[in-house]
């Protein structure tokens, strides 16, 4: 009988990733090495970068908490204007920027300074916004993500010709934060996986 | 370090799970180091199972939007119940071997 076999040696791997993943800081290790720090300042635009709609066609938790914190840029001056981008809505329903552009003025925001663009990758949104962006001179954007997707979209919004200033609705590694619980931990980890498997293929697709 | 409670926990019913399989149930001691390394392995073929699932998920997607000109989000690959049924893929598969005598 063999004492190790691939798929034991596998299973021992798996076990101890989960053990690793689970029960140590490894989710504020990862967040730290992705995360980008928000830099303040004051730009020609606000790009809130869409997320999802839930099935009723309402923003899901991401998306709210982008288009919020787009709205809280406005409203301190740093930028005359905000671009919603986002996804399709289901069919004969508004566009998650449709969405976030209806909360937006409900919330006093002046149409005037709203505009919309769907795309459904973070690429296509770079190219969506440059065509919006261009033509009114805009070059320098306040980029509203989470902080571990600006890492990626930051890159690709420099490379659509825009200086990018990083305004991250939500920060992955919180120094002296609250404990996660393990669930929460592993859900980083996953989240954290997810957007390294993604800044892989932007960088093997040559988009990056 | 609270989510060290959730170890303890899996101690103490593992601990109570041995002392009722070895004086209530008569299990052999010295079957659960190979039990063990069982569990290692279902685990072991859910890894392989799920990584088999997430490359050809993957493939497809980029035939998909390559070939048919069709957009399929890659977030799609991003659920944890691709995870579950890879464990019941394993599974099944450990069985099999198990019921063929390998």
């Amino acid at each position: 009988v063999r004492v190790v076999t691939p798929s034991r040696a596998l299973g021992l791997v798996a076990l101890t990733l989960l053990l690793v993943a689970t029960f140590t800081p490894l989710d504020q290790l990862a967040g730290r090495w992705l995360d980008v720090p928000a830099r303040p300042g004051r730009a020609d635009a606000i790009v809130v970068l869409g997320s999802s709609l839930l099935g009723d066609g309402t923003l899901s938790d991401t998306s709210l908490r982008r288009t919020i914190h787009g709205i809280r840029l406005l409203r301190q001056g740093l930028a005359p204007l905000v671009l919603f981008v986002g996804t399709p809505g289901p069919e004969g329903s508004p566009s998650e920027a449709e969405a976030r552009a209806t909360l937006a003025r409900e919330l006093g925001v002046p149409a005037a300074a709203i505009l919309t663009g769907t795309a459904r990758t973070t690429r296509e949104e770079a190219q969506q916004a440059r065509g919006l962006l261009e033509g009114r001179g805009v070059r320098r954007i306040l980029l509203v993500s989470e902080g571990g997707h600006l890492l990626r979209a930051g890159a690709i919004f420099e490379r659509a010709g825009f200086e990018v200033l990083p305004a991250p609705s939500q920060r992955r590694f919180t120094p002296g934060g609250p404990e996660r619980l393990a669930e929460g931990r592993l859900g980083e980890i996953r989240r954290l996986a997810t957007e390294g498997m993604a800044q892989l293929y932007y960088r093997v697709a040559g988009y990056l | 370090m609270q989510t060290l409670i959730l170890l303890g926990l899996v101690a103490v019913t593992s601990v109570a799970a041995y002392v009722v399989g070895v004086r209530r149930l008569a299990l052999r001691k010295a079957a659960l180091g190979p039990a063990a390394a069982r569990a290692l392995e279902c685990l072991g073929l859910t890894l392989a199972f799920l990584a088999g699932n997430l490359l050809l998920g993957f493939a497809l997607i980029l035939v998909t939007r390559t070939a048919l000109r069709a957009f399929v989000s890659f977030y799609l690959l991003d659920d944890a119940v691709l995870v579950i049924l890879s464990a019941v893929q394993a599974l099944v598969f450990a069985w099999w071997q198990t019921t063929s005598g390998r």
